[in-house]
């Protein structure tokens, strides 16, 4: 176990190589760059053709590459080419933000799926299990930029119940109004984004509960445990649930990665300064050193996600054996 | 007695049978037996076959052209004429959706079928080699998680050009390796299974334990996750409308519909509500048809 | 004899009466002036994009321009009749040859930290553009500056290499101070941290910047004009037009710059109590541009018949509900240069623009497609993804023209993919876009022969259509050298004429934004670009 664990470790790095390479490339193969979208129609093909080789644009692409290795090698993401600002700084002011969201979607996702897909399991094919697996189909087949759009009419607009945009008033903090206006106001804010994201991921945690649920109370221990005569309740949560809440556990594996960078569309919608809301506005202003070094953080994430969850799935079925 | 379960499994590996069906009834029978039970998923099932006859049908159904602009009637209401109404530059709705059918159905389907073989291949290779096999296919799939797609979908429309069928390709590409993880965990924990080890001693090759004995076992979750990847296809697709990527115009998709109507949610609500509604059921009933799939090829279920 | 600045205001006064008898927007300062004039209170914008870079230099983005353009200054600014009014210079002369141009400095000029401003900071700042490692694009408007003098702390003279009127407007560019950016070089001026934090002379202090949530400025006490009056302005970033619009309906911002066409009517019912609505005409248009080398588009004929041919009053009434006005040549109505009157409108015709096309030797063919020696008469349009007012545009254009019996497609390509692969490498049969124009009507870059593709096959001003025509070239340059406004604007017209006939582009129209501002704002005035002046507006509740 501790040499699988070292070795996949070590396989982390040309793995994170491999994927850096194919980002950098495919990033630069496609056509167009930072210094057409900054000057938009003002400057003279002559005059970009200037400003590209003033940054090292015009370099064959493995020079790029490893200028940009180099750097980042060296703990140094470089700098923006639209704005000039360290890129590490620029990131690491947006994570809180993402952070802070996932992080309270994340709570209210397993807060509600994980019991609504036990419920499921144990009545399943009752009315319950059938409004929820509508419910929770549901929420996956809106889109969830048209519900954010009709919560920001209705209780945005129409009912004026909260705010529309944005992490919190301008100028109302723990000093300016104290603690619970400040609290009140936050929580405002965050409601509706949580809402929507949660409505829209609801359904594959309560799902994937709801199946390993079916499939543990099938188990023979749970039978005989049934059939030592012990009451139902001390079957369920004592023998099945702590047996089918591991699965879920990889999940959360899998998940790691979202929590960076995986709002696109509701931080768009939302005004939420996060890190989606940088990455789709540096996708579009091309601004390389951005898109690669979210690309990177993202791809760490991932990497060190399926690695937790395949150690999990070892923990969870004994049957699989490493070597 | 062990001479004879052998000889049984012998004898089913002969004419193809699968290892988990004892009984004489067909495997086929059976699950469309235990499929027809899951009354959402019969629901799901109609809802889909009215969908597919919508698109094979459109030009039938549709009233209108779905190209033909109408300025001087744009933005107006539903109405006899306009079933669900007229978009920004006066095109009948009705048909746009209908013809959207087509597209968007395909995108689906296409997008999910690159998806399964590629996933299914990678997969299934990585899992039954292991070893270094297994390493290099798993990390490479994982290179492919972290594609940009953004960047891939312009990538290849420079080279290719923005076209239906490379946006499908882009989903498909892009959507595989979550399938091939999957496959490969499942062969992992029927490798270990006792058929397999017995298909083993009686001296199967290696092709022949995948494809007549493991893949068929595993082939059940794929098969409920390609049914549920279309209607998740079907989404992507309206995503990349939303980045303003998807199906260029005029050519509707019920994405593209959907994402034009957004800016003018407020003021004609009919063009979001019906593309909406469209992908709202088809989503919805692609998940009941593969949760009914997945309740019914279960072989651990007992009737 | 010097022709001095007074004789330059009035001319320009003139033309621009004359020019806003035949339609620009411009509207009155709103009501209220009566009342007395506080201090206080602010005022919150909406913005959807962040700004790039508070850098007037290097700037070349909407939303920076406008936080550049409260907290810095340039040597002159725009007026309400797009005239040139005196700011960081008191006065200015041209000597009679146009090649020597002297500016007097206001002396009671402080920079935001306190240092004063001096000529010196203006040499700066135009050597700066001039430099070769500068990495902004303001570089070509300054070509024609050998040289820039500051004999002392007040004076500033700029020696031309040729006389060249736009000049003047490209003055209004905001001076950066030289006692923070001369430590760095000037290729890595972009990463100046100045340029996050801006120090300027304008009626504004920069406060700070959330990224994607505010941008807060103050006003400056020290100020070298009137006020300013209203205390805090503050932008609130919207990532989603519809999203921006509904935070006007719910009260969280004051003013909206660019309400879609089509809400404007809800909208205004909604918040005709408490908003005041305006037109801002855009100072630029939108075009289809004909490669002028085509086989198709060379005939002059046919690109006659796609103007008369395309039903662009239905554009403007349908698309822009009435926002917005045809254009038939390259020059704007907001302009002094406008000339709309002497040119030919092409109304929409499809009779005539069939019997153009068939004039041209393109006969309907079996197909109902247009062919002329076997070849089909078939179009493709270029443009790029994301501005719905031209895709609607084009969606009328494209029916339109297949009424014609020409076979067109449209193709929606990505930004940088457009520049990359078809408009820098002048590449492409027709393409849909817009151009925003200058304050001055000079357009050389954009028809004159010496614009286009060299010989080594590289565009080099914007004429990528490869328009070329000796007249029009000697009228190009003769516009740039003319000093004389009265004789600038008959060249003007005369140059709109031409291109009126000839149809480089197919001109399609020029939009007025919809705005809407608060009414508790008082003092604004309504210039052709945007609500001007905004140190002297005040806040009454």
């Amino acid at each position: 176990m501790r040499t699988y664990i070292i070795r996949r470790l070590l396989q982390m790095i040309p793995l994170l190589i491999g994927i850096s390479i194919v980002n950098f490339t495919i990033m630069h193969l496609a056509p167009g760059d930072p210094v057409d979208l900054l000057v938009e129609r003002n400057a003279t093909a002559e005059e970009r053709a200037r400003i590209r080789e003033l940054y090292g644009l015009n370099d064959p692409i493995y020079v790029q590459y490893f200028r940009w290795l180099s750097h980042v090698l060296r703990g140094d993401f470089g700098k923006s080419f639209v704005d000039g600002q360290s890129v590490s700084k620029t990131i690491l002011e947006r994570l809180p933000y993402t952070l802070y969201l996932n992080f309270l979607i994340m709570v209210v996702i397993y807060a509600v799926a994980v019991p609504i897909g036990i419920i499921s399991a144990l009545k399943q094919y009752s009315k319950f299990d059938h409004i929820m697996t509508t419910l929770a189909f549901l929420g996956q087949a809106v889109p969830s930029f048209w519900i954010g759009l009709i919560l920001i009419y209705f209780f945005g607009l129409k009912l004026d119940w909260l705010p529309i945009s944005g992490v919190g008033t301008i100028g109302l903090n723990v000093r300016t109004a104290g603690f619970w206006a400040t609290f009140v106001d936050r929580a405002a804010h965050v409601v509706m984004p949580v809402i929507v994201v949660a409505f829209g991921s609801l359904t594959g945690v309560a799902r994937y509960m709801r199946s390993s649920m079916l499939e543990v109370i099938r188990q023979d221990y749970v039978r005989t445990a049934r059939a030592k005569g012990l009451p139902e309740k001390v079957v369920i949560v004592k023998h099945a649930l702590r047996n089918a809440l591991l699965p879920i556990v990889t999940l959360l594996g899998n998940e790691l990665p979202l929590l960076f960078g995986g709002l696109v569309v509701i931080e768009s919608i939302f005004s939420w300064p996060g890190i989606g809301l940088l990455s789709i506005r540096a996708i579009f202003q091309r601004d390389y050193q951005i898109v690669m070094a979210i690309n990177m953080m993202g791809a760490t994430l991932m990497v060190l996600g399926n690695f937790l969850a395949d150690l999990l799935y070892v923990v969870v079925d004994p049957r699989i054996k490493y070597s | 007695m062990l001479e004879l379960e052998k000889k049984r499994i012998l004898l089913r590996d002969s004419y193809g049978g699968d290892a988990l069906t004892p009984e004489p009834e067909s495997y086929g029978r059976m699950v469309w037996r235990r499929f027809k039970k899951h009354k959402l998923a019969m629901a799901g099932l109609y809802v889909l076959i009215f969908m597919y006859a919508l698109a094979i049908f459109a030009p039938m159904i549709a009233t209108q052209s779905y190209e033909a602009v109408d300025p001087p009637n744009k933005l107006k209401p539903p109405s006899r004429e306009h079933l669900m109404g007229t978009d920004h530059v006066g095109r009948d709705v009705f048909s746009r959706v209908i013809w959207g059918s087509r597209i968007s159905l395909s995108v689906g389907f296409v997008a999910a079928a690159v998806a399964v073989t590629l996933g299914v291949l990678v997969g299934a290779t990585a899992a039954y080699f292991g070893g270094w096999v297994d390493d290099i296919l798993m990390r490479f799939t994982e290179i492919v998680m972290a594609f940009p797609t953004f960047f891939l979908l312009l990538t290849i429309v420079s080279i290719l050009e923005r076209s239906i069928f490379n946006i499908m390709l882009v989903i498909g590409l892009t959507s595989w390796p979550s399938l091939a993880r999957m496959v490969r965990g499942q062969i992992l924990s029927l490798r270990e299974q006792e058929f397999t080890e017995a298909a083993r001693a009686l001296g199967a090759s290696d092709a022949r334990i995948i494809f007549r004995h493991i893949l068929p076992n595993a082939m059940a979750p794929v098969i409920v996750s390609a049914t549920m990847r279309i209607g998740g296809a079907i989404l992507s697709e309206s995503s990349l409308s939303f980045l303003g990527l998807g199906v260029p115009e005029p050519f509707p998709s019920w994405g593209s519909i959907l994402n034009a109507g957004r800016n003018y949610l407020l003021q004609a609500p009919w063009i979001t509500t019906f593309p909406g509604i469209f992908i709202f059921l088809t989503v919805l009933a692609f998940n009941y048809v593969g949760d009914g799939l997945r309740d019914a090829l279960d072989p651990r279920l007992k009737d | 004899m010097r022709k001095s600045l007074t004789v330059f205001i009035v001319s320009l006064l003139a033309l621009t009466l004359l020019a806003s008898a035949c339609g620009p927007k411009a509207g009155e300062p709103n009501a209220g002036k009566t009342g007395e004039k506080t201090t206080g209170g602010q005022i919150v914008f909406g913005l959807t994009g962040n700004p790039v870079i508070f850098n007037p230099i290097l700037a070349t983005d909407t939303p920076s321009a406008q936080i550049n353009g409260r907290v810095y200054s340039g040597l002159v600014r725009v007026n309400e009749n797009m005239e040139l009014i005196p700011d960081l210079a008191e006065s200015w002369e041209f000597s009679p040859d146009g090649l020597t141009w002297t500016f007097k400095l206001r002396k009671d000029v402080k920079w935001h930290d306190g240092t004063a401003f001096t000529s010196a900071d203006v040499k700066y700042t135009y050597d700066a553009i001039k430099h070769p490692d500068y990495t902004g694009v303001r570089r070509t408007d300054f070509q024609p500056v050998d040289k820039i003098e500051a004999p002392d702390d007040y004076t500033v003279v700029l020696h031309l290499n040729q006389p060249y009127a736009p000049l003047l407007s490209k003055l209004t560019i905001g001076i950066i101070p030289k006692h923070i950016f001369e430590e760095t070089p000037i290729k890595d001026m972009r990463e100046n941290p100045a340029n996050m934090k801006p120090v300027g002379t304008g009626p504004y202090k920069f406060v700070e910047w959330q990224k994607d949530q505010y941008i807060l400025l103050e006003a400056n006490p020290d100020y070298y004009g009137e006020g300013p009056y209203i205390q805090k302005v503050i932008w609130k970033f919207y990532a989603d037009n519809q999203v921006m619009l509904a935070a006007l309906e719910k009260g969280d911002i004051d003013y909206m710059g660019a309400i879609p066409p089509d809400d404007v009517e809800r909208v205004q019912q909604a918040l005709a109590n408490t908003h005041e609505f305006v037109q801002i005409p855009q100072n630029g248009y939108t075009y289809i541009g004909l490669k002028q080398t085509d086989p198709i588009l060379k005939d002059k004929l046919v690109r006659q018949a796609l103007m008369y041919g395309t039903n662009r009053a239905q554009i403007v009434q349908e698309v822009l509900k009435g926002y917005g006005d045809v254009m038939n040549a390259n020059i704007p109505p907001s302009s002094w240069a406008y000339a709309g009157d002497v040119l030919n409108p092409y109304e929409y015709n499809p009779e005539k623009a069939k019997d153009l096309l068939d004039e041209a030797g393109w006969k309907v063919g079996p197909d109902g497609i247009r062919q002329k020696d076997g070849q089909k008469m078939h179009i493709k349009i270029l443009t790029s993804t994301g501005n719905r007012i031209l895709e609607s545009a084009l969606l009328i254009t494209q029916q339109n023209w297949k009424d014609l019996g020409i076979d067109v497609v449209v193709e929606y390509i990505e930004w940088s993919v457009l520049c990359a692969q078809y408009l820098d490498v002048a590449k492409f049969q027709a393409y849909a876009l817009g151009w925003s124009l200058g304050v001055d009507p000079d357009c050389y870059l954009y028809f004159h022969s010496a614009a286009a593709v060299d010989e080594n096959g590289v565009l080099v001003g914007f004429n990528d259509v490869e328009f070329k025509n000796p007249e029009l070239d000697e009228l190009l340059e003769l516009g740039r050298t003319e000093m004389d406004q009265e004789k600038r604007k008959e060249i003007y017209a005369d140059i709109q004429k031409l291109i009126n006939e000839e149809l480089p582009y197919v001109f399609l129209y020029t939009n007025n934004s919809p705005a809407a501002m608060h009414k508790k704002v008082k003092g604004v005035v309504w210039g052709a670009t945007g609500p001007l002046y905004p140190e002297k507006w005040w806040i009454e509740e």
